[in-house]
């Protein structure tokens, strides 16, 4: 089962293990930070289940959802 | 010798604070090429040099038309020094950018700024070490508070030498190695290094720079991908960052916990939850507009109105210029006219003082960017993102800012979009027209206020999905990626002077230009044709013209008074305007006299369905010439503005009227052929809401593919 | 005509013309006196 950075839980981290875009969309989520093997904190969920508010590289970030779905961790 | 710099950073790094503190008032704003973003260049009149900022970028990719125009201009334009800003508070995030500049070999310079904000944390930063790293000299700064400026041009006056570029790991650097010895004599040697790692992490334009080139090299890419498992994109970034990781654990000592959460994260943990969020939100935004409409606002309006108007100033002064013998005419002018217009309008300031100073305290605290974020998921649902909803939050101070904050926004189609949307949420022009409605009709409750916010916003939402279905406006939605600041709580006098300022604003527009167009009201209203005064208002040159157009906006209710068809003209000037000219045609002067205020006459003349019909009609319609300009500046030609005025003024009278038709329909029982009329509108809104394509532009498409 | 409304109307007027000269004042410098982002923006005027 491959986990994505959607499916962490509020509060916990996770490490990178690839980012599953292509792209301007691939290109702006690497240029964040969201490398192999970084590691992301979730911080927070906005209402409605989006965006997600996540810690990377000392850094603090929004996300989709939808974009959180490509980047597979664990 | 007159060199010139480049400003180079992310957005947020305080770049524009630090431009404006080296040019001064010698900035130019021009444009790039090809592209509608600003190009800023000054002068920094200490070093005779010239300084072109960049537009804030995170990285050198191709895809964005910022990315694109900073490294053309810097590979192409030959600029003698590179100033890097780099936020000190986020190190890691910023030097991403650094080590791609570095890797071009411009004689580079990196001002590391917001060091103030460095201390406060109580961390500390190596500035020595860091620069002997980067092979290029740092200068600690902070832009805001102005240290360090005189260090960074003293750095400038001698032009510094070529930077060491951050290597990458050893395989990639050998990779790197094989494709330089490739590509060399094809582009300069100065950018060898440059063209070869963006070969690698395959860069589109790089890759058509190098054209047949490329064919040599991508087996060198293959390998090693192979090696290490990964796309090359992927392993450039990633090696970028852990050489960053590196470079940041030797300079910097930080206070900072991360993975751990704030008092600001807990506070958003309800603030910005599930559940609670939208509530929340609902519920701040009607305390603020009970405590500024409803009680301690509206007591003061009302005092204002009723007391120091009604009995002391316009009485006083009418009977003091009579009391001197000025030609009735003249006191007429003064009074009816001048007074009783401007009166109106500043009848509000009391309301308006006290929400300025609310909105300002919540705006300071943080929370604004808090909506933002809970909003995205609801815009995103119908074609926009979140990023467009800042420009709404701008535009409720004042549309013009807000039309222009819709430039940050990437997608063409989506800042396009909310440009001609961003005037739908109410500006604080419109507040006293909110304010009179809901004093007139609904007892200055709140839940008008509420109401007309809520309008504003589904407004937009509706927009997005019927513009998104327009021909012209098709292309692909926008990402979202947003940095929320930590609460803090606002110093009380930055808090004040805000609010004083926006008070001032209020009071100085009111006592010029509504003044101005309150004297030409009065006198439209007091004399016909001929130029004789007339007895009674309605023979009037303006009640004429109003009459003209009126009939117009009776489906919407508010048609068969003219007085109102002129008001609501007179607010494309400005949307105080409505409030002026109701002061004047409603005899705000005759208050004393009679006994009656204005907002009892207005609630006896419609009723209040057509009221509310008003008060939308006036909310969504083209907005005030002030904004018209912003817009025809973003969208590019006045024939797209004209579309997007059009848009809004039919948006505008289609909504007030289904409001008034549907609404007297409820309440009275009234059925007409306007009532069937609205029920087809919504109808017709309904399907091109819901259909995929109402608009015929896939079968256009077709036609063409077919010839 | 007397003198007092001479004096009131000159008086108006001036006014009036102040608030003119203000207006275009206002105008020219693209509505920026309201703005509250004068500082991040790039017309700054």
């Amino acid at each position: 089962m491959i986990m994505t950075l959607k499916d962490v839980p509020l509060g916990s981290s996770a490490k990178v293990v690839k980012v599953n875009a292509k792209g301007p969309m691939r290109r702006r989520i690497m240029d964040m930070g969201l490398t192999k093997g970084s590691t992301v904190f979730v911080r927070k969920v906005a209402p409605l289940g989006d965006p997600l508010e996540i810690c990377v590289r000392g850094y603090e970030l929004s996300l989709r959802k939808s974009e959180a779905e490509v980047i597979e961790v664990e | 010798m007159s060199i010139t710099v480049a400003l180079a950073g992310n957005p947020n790094s305080g770049k524009t604070t630090l431009f404006n503190r080296l040019t001064g008032s010698s900035q130019k704003v021009g444009n790039w090429p090809g592209v509608t973003i600003d190009r800023k260049e000054g002068e920094i009149k200490e070093l005779g040099a010239t300084v072109v900022d960049l537009p804030g970028i995170y990285s050198l990719s191709p895809y964005s038309p910022e990315e694109i125009v900073s490294r053309d201009y810097l590979l192409y334009d030959d600029p003698d020094v590179v100033v890097n800003i780099v936020d000190a508070t986020n190190m890691e995030r910023n030097l991403y950018l650094t080590t791609q500049i570095l890797d071009m070999g411009i004689p580079t310079v990196i001002a590391l700024n917001m060091m103030d904000e460095v201390e406060k944390q109580g961390s500390k930063i190596d500035i020595e070490e860091l620069s002997r790293i980067l092979g290029c000299k740092v200068v600690g700064i902070s832009a805001l508070k102005g240290d360090g400026m005189d260090e960074l041009i003293e750095t400038l006056k001698s032009v510094p030498e070529k930077p060491k570029p951050i290597r990458l790991a050893k395989a990639s650097e050998n990779t790197i190695g094989k494709i330089s010895k490739v590509l060399e004599g094809d582009v300069s040697e100065d950018k060898l290094r440059w063209f070869a790692v963006k070969v690698l992490e395959k860069d589109e334009l790089a890759i058509e720079r190098i054209g047949d080139l490329w064919n040599d090299v991508t087996g060198f890419i293959e390998e090693l991908e192979e090696a290490d498992d990964d796309e090359s994109d992927s392993i450039v970034a990633s090696e970028r960052y852990d050489a960053i990781g590196e470079i940041v654990s030797k300079v910097l000592v930080s206070n900072k916990v991360p993975g751990e959460l704030t008092v600001s994260d807990k506070i958003d943990k309800i603030v910005t939850s599930k559940w609670l969020g939208l509530p929340i939100f609902a519920g701040v935004m009607f305390v603020v507009y009970y405590i500024s409409i409803t009680t301690i606002g509206g007591w003061g309006t009302d005092w204002v109105n009723d007391v120091f108007f009604a009995e002391m100033v316009i009485p006083g002064v009418e009977s003091y210029l009579e009391s001197i013998d000025v030609a009735p005419l003249l006191v007429a002018f003064v009074v009816d006219g001048l007074l009783a217009g401007v009166g109106a309008v500043l009848g509000f300031l009391p309301q308006m003082a006290v929400l300025f100073l609310l909105l300002v305290i919540l705006e300071d605290t943080g929370y604004m960017a808090r909506i933002a974020f809970i909003m995205d998921r609801v815009f995103r649902r119908f074609g926009l993102s979140g990023k467009s909803f800042i420009p709404l939050l701008i535009g409720t101070g004042c549309g013009v800012p807000g039309i222009m904050a819709s430039r940050t926004i990437e997608s063409e189609r989506d800042r396009k979009i909310t440009a001609m949307t961003t005037t739908f949420v109410p500006c604080s022009a419109k507040l006293p027209i909110i304010a009179l409605i809901a004093g007139a009709w609904f007892d200055k409750s709140a839940l008008v206020a509420l109401a007309s916010y809520f309008i504003g916003i589904l407004a937009v939402l509706i927009s997005g999905i019927i513009l998104k279905k327009w021909p012209s406006l098709t292309g692909t939605p926008s990402e979202f990626i947003m940095e929320l600041p930590p609460y803090r709580t606002p110093g009380p006098v930055a808090v004040v002077k805000s609010a004083l300022e926006k008070v001032w604003s209020f009071v100085k527009k009111a006592g010029t230009f509504i003044m101005l167009a309150c004297g030409i009201i009065w006198f439209l209203s007091a004399f016909d044709w001929s130029l004789t005064l007339v007895d009674d208002i309605n023979d009037s040159i303006l009640a004429n013209l109003g009459n003209a157009v009126t009939w117009i906006f009776v489906p919407l209710g508010w048609g068969t008074e003219w007085q109102f068809t002129v008001g609501t003209i007179t607010g494309l000037l400005a949307k105080e305007n409505v409030i002026g000219t109701f002061g004047v045609l409603f005899g705000y002067a005759d208050i004393a006299e009679t006994g009656e205020d204005i907002w009892g006459i207005i609630s006896s003349m419609v009723t209040p369905v057509a009221g509310f019909s008003f008060l939308v009609f006036n909310l969504l319609c083209a907005p005030c010439f002030a904004a018209i300009g912003a817009m025809r500046r973003e969208l590019g030609s006045w024939k797209a503005t004209g579309a997007a005025v059009l848009y809004q003024t039919m948006l505008a009278y289609a909504v007030s009227m289904i409001i008034y038709q549907i609404g007297v329909l409820a309440i009275y029982g009234t059925f007409g052929l306007w009532t069937v009329i609205s029920f087809i509108t919504v109808a017709v809104m309904a399907y091109i809401l819901i259909s995929k394509d109402p608009f015929g532009q896939y079968r256009k498409r077709a036609t063409e593919v077919a010839i | 005509m007397n003198l007092a409304t001479i004096l009131v109307g000159l008086g108006v007027a001036a006014f009036l013309i102040a608030a003119a000269y203000f207006t275009i004042k206002d105008f020219r410098t693209g509505g920026c006196a309201s703005c509250k982002n004068r500082d991040k923006c790039s017309k700054k005027r």
